[in-house]
């Protein structure tokens, strides 16, 4: 079997879902279900006993086979990052956290000395700390030394669907890494998800692309198929690219020819 | 003659709300309306388990924060 590592944890989905954006709390539970994610990220907010239906907790924690991973979006600092980390541990009985500290909110770019310092502390707490971060081989190197489980560098910008506009710096960091290399951010396609798992990213975290489509339980389903179809080809062994023609058939013999 | 019960403001997620003193945080969330394992609680800044809920006893000027999870990615 073909299993990702995230610490103490084995999933066999390599696709995960954020929760974000979809047009209501049941299309977004059929995307999960279609998507095959093992892990889902959530958000932390302030209940609003006018809108009681926000709460995902229940319907989330009901579908079989879900771990959540609670995200520290709205902090701007370390010290935010942390206090919201705590209190979602308390509530998700979940180890992962998916730090993610983006104080502006035009380009929400993560900050990388407030995410370094975050995850330290948290690494140190125990949790499963999968930071979200700039594609920096250096800043992803310091986060796996601090203890991280992951690190979760972007495509490109947030909801923007730009796609791998990283590529060459995510290829460094992945042939640097210790441990798993998940895309985050910026997929827009399933044959993006399908490339970065080509190019040896070990799972992806797609939200936007699924939440915004017109079907989104289909469009889960198919990024499920695209990552699954990208990886497989990875462990397959890609064939290297040439300048110049190879021929598939043979090139001698062909009838009416001399020799 | 009885005591009249002492009524007490406190801060419930950044708005005024009053409420009986001696009040737990328990009462409050049965009060407000979310059911207690969907939410997290805090009480000027230090998290409040489910557990400790009952006997956690609110003052007049606490800042409680009452927090579920909502869709994010």
């Amino acid at each position: 079997m073909d299993l990702l590592h995230l610490g103490s944890y084995t999933l066999s989905s390599r696709l995960i879902l954020g929760t974000g954006k979809f047009s209501s709390a049941s299309v977004m539970l059929e995307a999960v279900k279609a998507s095959g994610a093992e892990l889902v990220t959530v958000a932390l907010r302030r209940f609003n006993r006018e809108q009681p239906g926000d709460d995902l907790f229940t319907p989330l924690t009901s579908i079989p086979g879900i771990t959540l991973m609670p995200n520290t979006s709205g902090a701007s600092t370390a010290a935010e990052a942390v206090h919201a980390a705590r209190i979602a541990r308390e509530l998700s009985g979940s180890p992962f956290i998916k730090v993610e500290i983006h104080p502006n909110p035009q380009h929400l770019m993560p900050d990388p000395i407030e995410t370094y310092e975050a995850s330290k502390i948290l690494a140190k707490e125990g949790f499963l700390v999968m930071p979200y971060i700039p594609a920096d081989p250096v800043l992803a190197k310091r986060l796996e030394e601090a203890g991280c489980v992951s690190v979760m560098p972007l495509g490109s910008a947030i909801g923007s669907g730009q796609g791998l506009a990283t590529a060459e710096m995510l290829r460094i960091i992945i042939r640097e890494s210790n441990i798993p290399v998940i895309v985050d951010a910026g997929l827009r396609s399933p044959s993006e998800a399908a490339l970065a798992m080509e190019m040896g990213c070990d799972a992806v975290l797609v939200n936007s692309a699924v939440a915004v489509a017109s079907n989104p339980p289909d469009m889960a389903e198919a990024f499920a198929e695209a990552v699954a179809a990208g990886r497989k080809a990875f462990r397959a062994g890609i064939m290297e690219k040439s300048g110049l023609a190879a021929a598939t058939s043979p090139l001698t013999s062909f009838l009416g020819s001399e020799a | 003659m009885h005591k009249m019960p002492q009524i007490i403001t406190i801060q419930v997620n950044g708005e005024p709300f009053t409420l009986p003193g001696g009040s737990s945080v328990s009462d409050l969330l049965a009060g407000i309306g979310p059911e207690e394992k969907t939410v997290a609680t805090v009480v000027n800044d230090s998290i409040v388990r489910p557990e400790n809920r009952p006997a956690a006893s609110l003052e007049e000027g606490d800042r409680v924060e009452i927090l579920i999870f909502a869709g994010g990615g």
